[in-house]
């Protein structure tokens, strides 16, 4: 099935959210900032949140039930903004410590 | 069909809202006497423990546990399983304010009880969702506090850096389940798991058909993955040395105590119920998984000096026996794996609090226990701590006796069942069995080292003994505790396999328990207790 030639469909979406999810894997393993490595979460999330409204559109699938996956969505919104609270607070934390939120610098305990 | 029954199915959850948000306002505004709070906090834990078991059998919880059905409210569901399970919570809740009574560190004591009684509150949730939404908004309400209560009041480079690894990791973690419940919500095409055109039926549909949907193996190693951080399941346990070594002893003995117990009952409420009949993946998945943690945990705890990176191996260990339950159990429904987890997992968080809250209790501000040497000498100059850790380290090894014995009965039997029960795979759940042996008498090794530490070396100087009353408490009743269970296993046992019996049956796609609510008992009973309140 090529997805290029089809009319929009589930899958699409789902393919744009597996596309988010992997980019925002790629900028957790890869940002140095505490800050980058939290705009990765935040895109992973997402990705998992466009999946919930894809599947729970009424428009894309007609055997979808109710408000489900919006509902899901909008739940998951506000849990990655207390996360983001709760991350500056211990970005702050780090940086009274070792005066960077380089994660780099977050190697002391090994062994 | 959400209505006043829900709100009184909550009500456990309601009242410690209560107590949460009068500890964060209060806390703000009483500037002394701080040791009050965790008296305070533990005795609303221990009031509403006397409440749900003991004192008001009109309480719609305690109806339930006269029937053996399971009730489907909303996005709740009512069975044996989440009341054995929610009643343990809060026995949990009340060790860990205990524990995490410190001397000390007597600021912001408010703040930190209110953590735990959220977390408690999550885990409440956890026990007893049957709806994608509410169960990941009950693993967040464990997660997040945990994060808080991590970095709460510490200064120190260690708690900084720990807390910044976990805090990446248990989200990325929390983002990897939920990426699996998206497709558990694709599949089912509604956020209920078990029940009537719930994720259940929506999983063996998807299996039943050919070809066979993608998305189940998918989903399925997503939600292991995102749980195994949480349990600190072989490969996602990396974090787990860096993060205990890091932070203090009681923040490790809650470390190593809620975020298991809540991935735990995440995987038997959504995993296990989820996974359909004859689906091999199902249990091949935490077979491998179960294998890989316990000889990692056990052979990297063999040569480790700090003490606390030795008990985050240890913990690792740990959940590979219990995932052990959990692939008997998936491969065969009867075997009695969850039964066997569920007595597993009380015994292992109860020694871990023993041990933890004896640590706790050793240490002072100015000179923390981090050094295995550093308890050399203590069977002379403290027998009754001594004794406390050698009783759980006995429990943790699996001497006879103690309840961490019973466990490991369990789970090997369950196993053992699981290679009857399991036509064709039986050669599997063998070598499951005989990994498990092996590894039991490789942990021995290094529980017994630390013993020997206690009893047969030099003391070097005398341990300060700053913790003061509350990880004093935590270790004495987390010791009885052991003991009892040790002594008299039939309670929690019989117990442990009524929540067993209650939960909903895998599906094969039309058996379903779930499917006539109004057929059972305990649903009738609240209805009429519904009528009554009115």
């Amino acid at each position: 099935m090529d997805l290029l030639t089809q009319p929009v469909s589930v899958s699409h979406y789902l393919v744009v959210g597996a596309v988010l999810f992997v980019c925002g894997v790629v900028c957790m393993a890869t940002k140095r900032n505490a800050l980058g490595v939290l705009m990765g979460i935040e895109l992973v999330l997402n990705g998992a949140n466009l999946n919930f409204v894809a599947f729970g559109s009424r428009i894309l699938r007609s055997d979808s039930l109710g408000m489900d996956g919006q509902l899901m969505a909008l739940f998951v919104i506000v849990l990655a903004a207390a996360e983001a609270a709760v991350a500056l607070a211990i970005a702050l934390n780090f940086y009274n410590n070792h005066a960077s939120i380089d994660v780099d610098h977050a190697d002391d305990l090994k062994g | 069909m959400v209505d006043g029954t829900t709100i009184r199915l909550l009500s456990s959850e309601i009242v410690l809202l209560g107590v949460l948000a009068f500890l964060f306002l209060a806390g703000t505004f009483v500037r002394r006497a701080h040791g009050w709070w965790p008296v305070f906090t533990a005795l609303a834990f221990a009031a509403l423990l006397a409440i749900y078991g003991f004192v008001d059998r009109r309480f719609a919880d305690f109806q339930i546990s006269d029937s053996q059905g399971i009730v489907l409210n909303g996005p709740l569901v009512v069975d044996l399983f989440g009341l054995l399970l929610r009643q343990f919570a809060l026995v949990i809740g009340l060790l860990l304010a205990l524990l995490c009574w410190r001397r000390h560190e007597e600021e912001l004591t408010s703040e930190r009880m209110g953590m735990i009684v959220a977390l408690v509150i999550g885990l409440l949730i956890v026990a007893r969702a049957n709806d994608l939404v509410l169960m990941f908004v009950g693993l967040e309400t464990v997660s997040i506090p945990t994060y808080v209560l991590m970095f709460l009041g510490r200064r120190d480079r260690g708690s900084a850096e720990s807390t910044m690894k976990y805090f990446f990791l248990s989200v990325f973690s929390s983002a990897l389940v939920l990426y699996g419940f998206s497709f558990l919500f694709g599949l089912g095409g509604s956020t209920q798991l078990v029940g009537a055109g719930g994720i259940q039926e929506g999983v063996a549909r998807a299996v039943a058909g050919s070809p066979a949907s993608p998305l189940v193996p998918l989903a399925l190693i997503l939600l292991l993955g995102g749980l195994g951080f949480k349990i600190t399941a072989v490969p996602f346990h990396f974090y787990a040395p860096d993060v205990y070594q890091g932070t203090t002893n009681s923040n490790a003995g809650l470390l190593s105590v809620a975020p298991k117990i809540a991935g735990f009952l995440a995987l038997i409420r959504v995993y296990v119920a989820i996974v359909p009949e004859r689906y091999d993946l199902g249990w091949q998945l935490p077979l491998g998984i179960a294998v890989l943690t316990m000889t990692l945990g056990n052979v990297c705890a063999l040569w480790q000096r700090d003490l606390r990176r030795m008990l985050a191996y240890s913990s690792i260990a740990h959940s590979g026996y219990m995932l052990m339950g959990i692939a008997s159990t998936v491969a065969a429904a009867r075997s009695g794996g969850i039964a066997a987890v569920i007595f597993y997992l009380i015994a292992y968080s109860l020694t871990s609090l023993a041990v933890f809250g004896a640590f706790a209790f050793l240490e002072s501000q100015d000179r923390p226990l981090q050094r295995l040497e550093d308890l050399s000498g203590l069977g002379k100059s403290n027998p009754l701590v001594a004794t406390a850790i050698a009783v759980s380290m006995f429990s943790f090894a699996g001497i006879p006796i103690l309840a961490g014995f019973w466990g490991k009965f369990g789970l090997f039997t369950s196993v053992l069942q699981a290679a009857q029960g399991a036509q064709g795979n039986a050669s599997w759940f063998l070598f499951l069995a005989i990994a498990g042996a092996v590894n039991a008498a490789i942990a021995a090794a290094y529980y017994l080292r630390l013993i020997s530490t206690m009893y047969f070396q030099e003391a070097r100087g005398n341990l300060p003994l700053g913790g003061g009353l509350g990880p004093f408490a935590t270790m004495l009743a987390s010791t009885i505790l052991i003991v009892g269970i040790g002594l008299f296993p039939g309670i929690t046992m019989q117990r442990a396999r009524l929540a067993d019996e209650s939960l909903p049956q895998p599906s094969s796609g039309t058996r379903m328990r779930a499917e006539h609510p109004p057929a059972q008992p305990g649903f009738q009973d609240l209805s009429r207790a519904d009528e009554g309140s009115r």
